[in-house]
């Protein structure tokens, strides 16, 4: 395959699709602002959002599941007046399982609790962090063998409790230096642990990390990653399934600049400055790594005049690509969140402000795709995603924060977010895969019917099916014999024109009102 | 069928030449002028018609059946009887719920026999029947005109009461038989089956004597 074909082959078999549909509501009005709002999305579609408020009194842990087209909703723990907050982002497994933790105030002390969600409901919160006061603590990852772990830092010593599919591990001290916090752990599914911390080492904060095995059970030494004499901090880490590692971090001496430096599954490569350098700013960065080793960092870049913009750069090949502004500059940006598939398709989401007319200093939800060699153009004509609604000039009060993004390796994404709208909080999203293929109809059963009238009987081929569990679905398509026959609304289907003494194989397929076609039941009738 | 027609009017018409004396009989009951056994007679006549046979009650029920009757005597107590009966009903098949018509047309000519106890003339008959048949399906994937004609047979009891002078209002019982051959076809999702066709009728009649 020549040079220029390669490119063109692997353009088609991009699906990331920049078409997202209109936002959905999730929870319902709130009466204060989420703390938190994540998603995450498996390789089947099914896309987990988690969230948590309080009303005033009692503390809410809320999660809405999206499968076959449709959300469903409910607590992941009764509503209670102890203090529940800082959820993580939920880790969804390739089975439909997943894991969120977050912290629970229990006589006093903070401690940090797991839920598992089985498909279709959460178990009994369990503290994993034993009975001490923690300071900081990162999301659970789970990973597709049913391996989970979590991390924290509790009296300046990092602490992780692991589960090897079936119970969670007391805690384990991975260092007791002390002066660590912000713990960050990413877990493969050959069970491979990548963890990075912030250690302070007077008088500078720097950049610790240390590799945990689940074969093994062996942690690693702690070991520096930077050592520079400046400041770092924001530091986050992804642990590819072949091992690799990407860490990221802010590094500040008058300014703030992003850092990265890539990790071979035992080394760590020499840390590379992947933003503009000083007298402007970069911070908050957001990273995701795919099994092929390509990496996309995003952050809020703030120049030293004018408005904050979201700033991008690919790994790739060995080497870090250029640096592309993929918001506009109209407005100032905040909160990134990133994701990349193994096509290499990538999505970034930021909260941005706009103006309405007098409308002003709102915040807006915006995305940006990357297809594998660009994002989507913010010059000269704005194509980003907006995820805020058409409405007239001079009503919208709505400002969206905290988006967070998913994504699959068939492109399939979800975003979420919260809106205010001047009065109340929603958890919303949207995904760009609604237009995905129902799932099929359920067990198709059926046989030959006799008709008897004086003189005559008739006979047909007379077939039903349980229907098909994507609310989307609209009809079915029957085919007789590898032949469309019918396409109808209802799960029926009777076969007049057949002929004595002869089989049918009849097939059942959903579809959605775009024509959208699933996977086909078979049932084959004979005589 | 022809033949049997010309037959019964031939009848009618010697009968009503022929009697014109009163039997001993008669004479016992003075309300009434009666010929020596019966005399000639036509009715109206409405009955219940029940099909025999899950196949038909299935489909169609139970309906009213109409029937045109004339009767003329042959002496000693028998005489002959003909009718015309119409009957049409609409049904429904159980499993598919396709939608037939019926109508039968039956021609009815036999001897029966007649005894007087005072008002009552209980009777008890035979016949051959003539069966015109009409189904119309309303379904495309299925035979949908089916007309047959076919011989068929019935038997009846029945009992006359005279209410006034020539008036006469009739109870009636009859069953009959016919077997309709199987029609052609080519539809391919079709068999095709003779049909024997039963039924019974329990009804009233109003007539007039002569």
């Amino acid at each position: 395959m020549n040079r220029f074909l390669i490119p063109l082959v692997i353009s088609l078999m991009l699906r990331l699709s920049a078409d997202f549909l209109p936002s959905v509501d999730l929870t319902g009005a709130l009466s204060s602002s989420p703390e938190s709002v994540y998603a995450s999305i498996n390789g089947s579609g099914q896309s987990l959002v988690v969230a948590d408020y309080t009303d005033g009194s009692d503390y809410y842990l809320v999660y809405s599941l999206y499968q076959s087209g449709t959300w469903t909703s409910g607590n992941i723990l009764a509503p209670s007046t102890q203090y529940n907050a800082g959820i993580s982002s939920p880790a969804l497994n390739a089975s439909g399982n997943a894991f969120v933790s977050w912290v629970q105030q229990n006589a006093g002390v903070f401690q940090i609790v797991v839920s598992f969600f089985n498909g279709t409901s959460w178990s009994t919160p369990q503290v994993v962090s034993g009975a001490q006061d923690i300071d900081t603590f990162a999301p659970v990852a789970y990973n597709d063998a049913g391996q989970a772990i979590v991390t924290w830092a509790q009296g300046g010593d990092v602490y992780a409790s692991v589960y090897n599919g079936s119970s969670w591990s007391g805690p384990v001290t991975v260092t007791s230096t002390s002066n660590n916090y912000s713990t960050v752990s990413s877990l493969n599914n050959n069970g491979n642990v990548l963890l990075i911390w912030v250690q302070y080492v007077s008088p500078y904060d720097q950049v610790y990390y240390a590799t945990y095995d689940f074969q093994t059970d062996i942690w690693s030494s702690p070991a520096a990653l930077t050592t520079s004499m400046e400041n770092h901090y924001n530091a986050t880490a992804a642990l590819n399934n072949s091992n690799q590692g990407v860490a990221v971090w802010q590094e500040s001496s008058s300014n703030n600049s992003v850092v990265a430096s890539i990790y071979n599954g035992s080394t760590w490569g020499t840390t590379t400055l992947i933003s503009s350098n000083m007298p402007t700013t970069s911070q908050f960065p957001a990273l995701a790594l795919n099994d092929s080793g390509e990496a996309v960092v995003v952050w809020q870049f703030v120049p030293s005049s004018g408005n904050s913009s979201t700033q991008a750069i690919i790994y790739n090949s060995g080497s870090w690509g250029a640096l592309e502004t993929i918001s506009d500059s109209n407005n100032s940006t905040n909160a990134t969140s990133v994701a990349i598939n193994n096509l290499g398709n990538a999505i970034a989401v930021w909260n941005q402000d706009y103006t309405i007319n007098t409308h002003s200093a709102n915040h807006s939800a915006h995305a940006s795709t990357y297809n594998g060699s660009s994002w989507l153009s913010v010059s000269p004509t704005d194509t980003t995603i907006v995820f805020t609604p058409e409405v007239a000039p001079n009503t919208v009060n709505d400002s969206y924060y905290s988006s967070s993004v998913a994504m699959n390796n068939s492109g399939d994404a979800v975003v979420a977010w919260y809106l205010y709208d001047g009065t109340n909080y929603y958890v919303q999203a949207s995904t760009n895969y609604a237009t995905t293929t129902p799932l099929p109809p359920g067990r198709v059963f059926g046989g030959q019917e006799r008709n008897k009238l004086p003189f005559q009987t008739q006979h047909f081929n007379q077939i039903q099916w349980s229907p098909s569990p994507s609310s989307f679905a609209v009809g079915y398509r029957i085919y007789r014999d590898g032949v469309l026959v019918a396409t109808v609304q209802s799960p029926l289907y009777i076969d007049n024109s057949i002929v004595l003494n002869q089989s049918y194989v009849y097939e059942v397929a959903s579809i959605d009102a775009s024509g959208n076609q699933s996977s086909s039941v078979s049932l084959t009738i004979s005589p | 069928m022809r033949i049997s027609v010309v037959a019964l009017a031939l009848l009618a018409v010697a009968r009503l030449s022929a009697f014109s004396y009163t039997n001993e009989a008669d004479e016992k009951c003075p309300c009434v002028e009666r010929g020596p056994f019966s005399s000639f007679s036509v009715e109206g006549r409405m009955s219940g018609l029940f099909f025999v046979g899950d196949l038909m009650n299935d489909i169609y029920g139970a309906g009213v059946n109409g029937e045109i009757m004339g009767s003329v005597p042959l002496g000693w107590g028998f005489e002959l009887w003909g009718a015309v009966d119409y009957f049409a009903k609409k049904g429904h098949t159980d499993i598919d719920n396709t939608a037939t018509r019926i109508t039968l047309v039956p021609l009815t000519i036999g001897p029966r026999y007649t005894y007087q106890f005072g008002h009552f003339l209980p009777y008890i008959g035979a016949g051959l029947k003539y069966y015109f048949l009409h189904i119309h399906n309303y379904s495309s994937y299925v035979i949908k005109e089916i007309s047959k004609n076919a011989p068929g047979v019935v038997g009846e009891v029945g009992c006359k009461y005279l209410i006034w002078d020539h008036l006469i209002v009739d109870g009636f019982f009859n069953y009959s038989y016919v077997h309709f051959s199987a029609p052609h076809t080519s539809l391919g999702n079709v068999v095709t089956t003779h049909l024997n066709l039963q039924c019974w009728n329990l009804g009233l009649g109003i007539g007039y004597e002569y």
